[in-house]
């Protein structure tokens, strides 16, 4: 198989799940399954693939700094260098390297529809 | 290279745009620069100290554990279950991870292999796609989303934008087959 096919089928893989994710995050929501697909949450993607080369001052620079995601959903497939981590309750906490797992960030679009649906 | 950028990280009248530029037009990214032999960063990249803590907690506090989904069953017996867990972690964290999602492991490591075979081919194989335009739908470039005035992080990224619907996997980089 040329990789050109495994960068299709992880595209096709990754869709999947963004199915799935938003089929299940609609009914974490009280809402019927198609729901956040109805409404074109999950129509626009896009890949990106980060790469953090040895930095010769390393305490002066970071790769990614503080941020929320601009998007519904981010599904990240995290490499076993570690690093990432994600502000809870007032503090940093490490998302440690899974293998085989996926990190799924809410996005700030995302976050307002939970807003707005769990108002009360 | 190294010697126009280090002109203006000496210069007093220090220009950040002037330098994200600079170091735009080797189309080389960070790589590029790391590759070059810098020993001093740019000082485009330098953060405020505040922002390069790297404080880390590994907390044994269960309730401060990234939350982690077994996706096993969601679609018969552990429906509702996994639905639960979602709003639950959705709710607290906005983050989570999830397990026996059904893409094999081998697919995700292929990619991860795939970008890393991007980065570090030759500068030369890279430059034709080095681009910020957002309507460039494959592309390279170094520093994040470099805004006017932003500093830039210490990275390379290959970005594909799917957004205007499905894309020719002929469009793909090159580097990302076998």
């Amino acid at each position: 198989m040329s990789c050109r096919e495994e960068l299709s089928e992880y595209t096709k893989h990754m869709t999947k799940i963004s199915k799935t994710l938003s089929e299940l995050l609609s009914e974490a929501l009280g809402l019927r399954c198609d729901y956040l697909s109805s409404i074109e949450c999950m129509d626009t993607q896009a890949l990106a693939g980060n790469y953090y080369p040895l930095c010769p001052e390393p305490d002066l620079t970071i790769g990614t700094t503080k941020h929320t995601d601009p998007s519904f959903l981010t599904i990240l497939v995290q490499d076993n260098m570690g690093g990432l981590q994600v502000h809870h309750q007032n503090q940093w906490v490490d998302v440690p390297p899974l293998q085989g797992a996926l990190v799924v960030n809410i996005g700030d679009l995302m976050q307002v529809k939970f807003l707005i649906f769990s108002v009360d | 290279m190294e010697v126009t950028i280090s002109n203006f990280e000496e210069g007093l009248n220090y220009d950040i745009d002037k330098e994200v530029k600079a170091i735009d037009a080797t189309k080389a990214g960070v790589k590029g620069l790391v590759d070059s032999g810098v020993t001093r960063i740019p000082r485009c990249f330098v953060h405020p100290p505040e922002n390069v803590l790297k404080s880390s907690s590994k907390s044994s506090n269960i309730s401060h554990q990234v939350p982690i989904i077994d996706f096993e069953g969601f679609e018969s017996c552990r429906r509702s279950e996994v639905v639960n867990e979602i709003r639950k972690a959705s709710e607290e964290w906005g983050f989570f991870q999830i397990i026996n999602h059904g893409t094999p492991v081998a697919i995700m490591d292929e990619m991860l292999a795939g970008v890393k075979r991007f980065h570090e081919q030759t500068q030369e194989a890279k430059a034709e796609l080095y681009s910020r335009d957002p309507k460039q739908r494959v592309k390279f470039f170094y520093g994040g989303v470099v805004l006017t005035k932003e500093t830039a992080v210490w990275r390379d990224t290959v970005a594909i934008n799917f957004q205007d619907g499905e894309l020719d996997p002929e469009l793909y980089p090159e580097v990302l087959r076998y």
